[in-house]
């Protein structure tokens, strides 16, 4: 093999960081002119970038308190599964927002939106709208919840009162009411249990928001803007000393 | 053998076992609320590339080996950049989406470097390919036990040590299936060993569709079917003979109790039966149109389409789609057009090296490793039509493994 054949074989195989070192040395002023261009269209961006409106809203979502029949233990049962209300947005369930992002930070019964359009107005108007639909149907679950509660009570009191009755009748006759007495004194303790299950009844509320934050690009943007340049004249550099190289060949 | 050496080749094992044993762990959460998720064989590399990286400084050397696919890798990660500073530079993405998105995927081609740079022998590859097959095996003995014990641990049906997600679990078992199973049939098979050690090798080495079946995945029990149906187009182009017959044959004769067998003991592998095309692909498609296109990938190519008027050109940057259940319109959202077109400089660089390492080799471990990897890819490329495997940690550290396993094998001697 002769001797360029040789280096070229070498050149093929091998990556030298000295040769990265001199073409970008030898192509400096494609890389600065680049680099330059970069910072100046993000210093461009930075005072002439429309301004967008980030709006964030915070829900706490309620649902029924609860005690577990085997633990004994209080547990909460959601109006809606929280991690679910970010995707149930997205597909639109709530309104056509896609651009809508909700978050449930972890362990807890919180959901921030977040949405940023180009417009205050909007922004406000949009999240008001998710706020009030999710609101409404989780009220709406509650209130629903509150009936079916309330006729169990009236259903309980009737028979309570029924049973009140036949206990006078059975005294009337000198008969024995201890099992009766009992049977009420259980559907009293389901009265209260439900009454107190009424009153535990979590609503979901607005904890924060819609909160509107103006959002213009910060100087991070310009620094970005550099690196971009720098990136570009890096590869503009390469293909031109590897376009130099292979003249000949195309 | 020297010191350095011996640890290159341990870092290497414990490279493997990261991967197929580790689980994640939380570290917190990105500003959409995604949990950050690292693994032991994240923090590994780090150390591994970095000390990597301070020994060939510190040899005062100037140049390095040149792996194959470089150039492609190079233009992929610099279109991936530059759509993340362009992004960043207009605000559009947010710093830490961007940031680990495109870690993550650099991570992959350190994994794939590292393992070219650290496989200098034939015996290096021979002993991880063995390694492999006992991690592979100790892995699908922990589905065995689940499928057994009835106490699952994945997401539908049974999963992988250390895992809990149906397609990571699923695509994990289908690519060491793929690798390991084309090794076994271009190189143990040809070794000149006894019957029973052969049968014993083929066994581990088919073990890993256990787990494939066990996932109780659609889309890589379809991948499966692709998959060996390629296998062993590519078996018959390159020995077309009794044996290879014979091979085939036993193939289907196993996989059929196999696939009975996890059939009885994971309820959720109901899902597949669905979509088993017998004498036509019409459930298959419909299937795919039904869980996936409609509901998914149409409704947010539209809505990615609407939301911005540079998306065609620049894209929105690396980590700005969630879930898009398809690797294509991933690409193209987050990096526009164009420059996902160079994923499929990639994509073509691979097939063509793993083509021409399957085509001319002669040793039987770099063709099996050769058309395991052009095997894999083409499953991947065709998982990509239903969700983004080219991003999912588990399988991605296994392909880029495997890479670079192969393409150490088929460097110039």
């Amino acid at each position: 093999m002769s001797y360029p054949e040789e280096k070229q074989e070498n050149q093929l195989k091998e990556v030298d960081l000295l040769d990265v070192v001199r073409i970008a040395k030898k192509r400096k002023k494609i890389i600065l002119a680049l680099l330059l261009a970069g910072l100046a269209a993000g210093v461009f961006w930075y005072f002439t970038a429309p301004s967008n409106y980030q709006g964030t809203i915070i829900l706490k979502i309620g649902g029924f308190d609860r005690l577990g029949e085997a633990t004994g233990k209080k547990s909460l049962e959601y109006f809606e599964n929280i991690s679910e209300i970010a995707e149930r947005l997205r597909k639109g369930a709530y309104g056509d927002y896609p651009e809508a992002e909700a978050v449930n930070p972890l362990n807890t019964n919180l959901i921030e939106i977040n949405l940023v359009t180009k417009s205050r107005a909007q922004t406000q108007e949009i999240l008001e709208k998710i706020k009030t639909d999710v609101l409404s149907i989780h009220n709406q679950k509650a209130e629903s919840k509150k009936q079916v509660i309330d006729q169990e009570i009236t259903f309980l009191k009737d028979k309570i009162e029924n049973l009140n009755e036949d206990i006078s009748f059975f005294i009337a006759k000198g008969e024995q009411t201890a099992l009766l007495k009992l049977e009420i004194y259980n559907m009293e303790k389901l009265v209260n249990n439900l009454e107190k299950e009424k009153t535990n009844i979590l609503m979901s509320e607005v904890l924060k928001g819609p909160d509107i934050v103006e959002k213009r690009p910060g100087c991070l943007s310009i620094l970005f803007a550099g690196a971009l340049g720098l990136l570009v004249g890096l590869l503009a550099a390469f293909f031109t000393d590897w376009l130099e190289k292979n003249r000949k060949r195309i | 053998m020297n010191f350095r050496k011996i640890i290159k080749i341990l870092s290497l094992i414990f490279l493997a076992g990261a991967i197929a044993f580790s689980p994640s762990f939380s570290v917190g959460t990105l500003s959409n609320g995604k949990i950050i998720e690292i693994r032991i064989e994240d923090i590994l590399i780090f150390f591994l590339g970095f000390s990597l990286l301070i020994g060939f400084l510190a040899s005062g050397k100037t140049a390095v080996e040149k792996p194959p696919l470089f150039f492609p890798i190079l233009i992929w990660l610099s279109a991936g950049l530059l759509s993340v500073l362009t992004n960043w530079a207009f605000s559009n993405l947010a710093l830490d989406k961007g940031f680990f998105y495109f870690l993550k995927e650099c991570q992959f081609f350190v994994f794939y470097f590292y393992v070219f740079w650290c496989v200098k022998k034939i015996d290096t590859v021979k002993l991880l390919v063995n390694i492999w097959l006992v991690f592979a095996f100790v892995n699908v003995l922990y589905v065995l036990y689940q499928m057994v014990s009835g106490f699952r641990t994945g997401e539908y049906g049974t999963a992988a040590i250390g895992e809990w997600g149906v397609f990571p679990t699923g695509a994990f078992f289908l690519l060491l299936f793929v690798f390991l199973f084309n090794v076994f049939l271009y190189y143990f098979l040809s070794l000149n060993i006894s019957i029973t050690k052969k049968a014993g090798l083929g066994i581990m080495a088919f073990s890993p569709v256990l787990g494939v079946f066990g996932s109780a995945s659609k889309t890589v029990f379809t991948a499966w079917l692709f998959v060996l149906f390629l296998t062993f187009l590519f078996f018959f182009l390159r020995k077309i003979n009794l044996k290879a017959v014979l091979v085939f044959v036993l193939v289907i004769v196993l996989a059929i109790p196999i696939f009975s067998f996890a059939l009885r003991n994971v309820p959720d592998l109901i899902r597949v039966k669905e979509i088993i095309p017998v004498f036509s692909f019409r459930p298959l498609w419909q299937s795919y149109l039904n869980s996936r296109f409609y509901d998914a990938i149409q409704p947010l190519f539209q809505a990615s389409l609407e939301s911005s008027a540079h998306l065609p050109f620049l894209g929105m940057g690396k980590g700005y789609v969630g879930e898009a259940h398809n690797q294509y319109l991933r690409n193209f959202i987050e990096m526009g057009f164009v420059s996902s077109l160079t994923f499929f400089i990639l994509i073509f660089a691979i097939i063509g090296k793993s083509w021409q390492g399957f085509s001319k080799s002669r040793d039987g471990l770099a063709i099996g490793l050769s058309a395991g990897l052009l095997t894999a890819t083409l499953a991947l490329l065709f998982i990509s039509f239903a969700t983004e495997p080219f991003i999912v940690v588990k399988p991605s550290s296994v392909y880029w493994f495997f890479a670079g396993l192969t393409m150490a094998v088929l460097r110039p001697k």
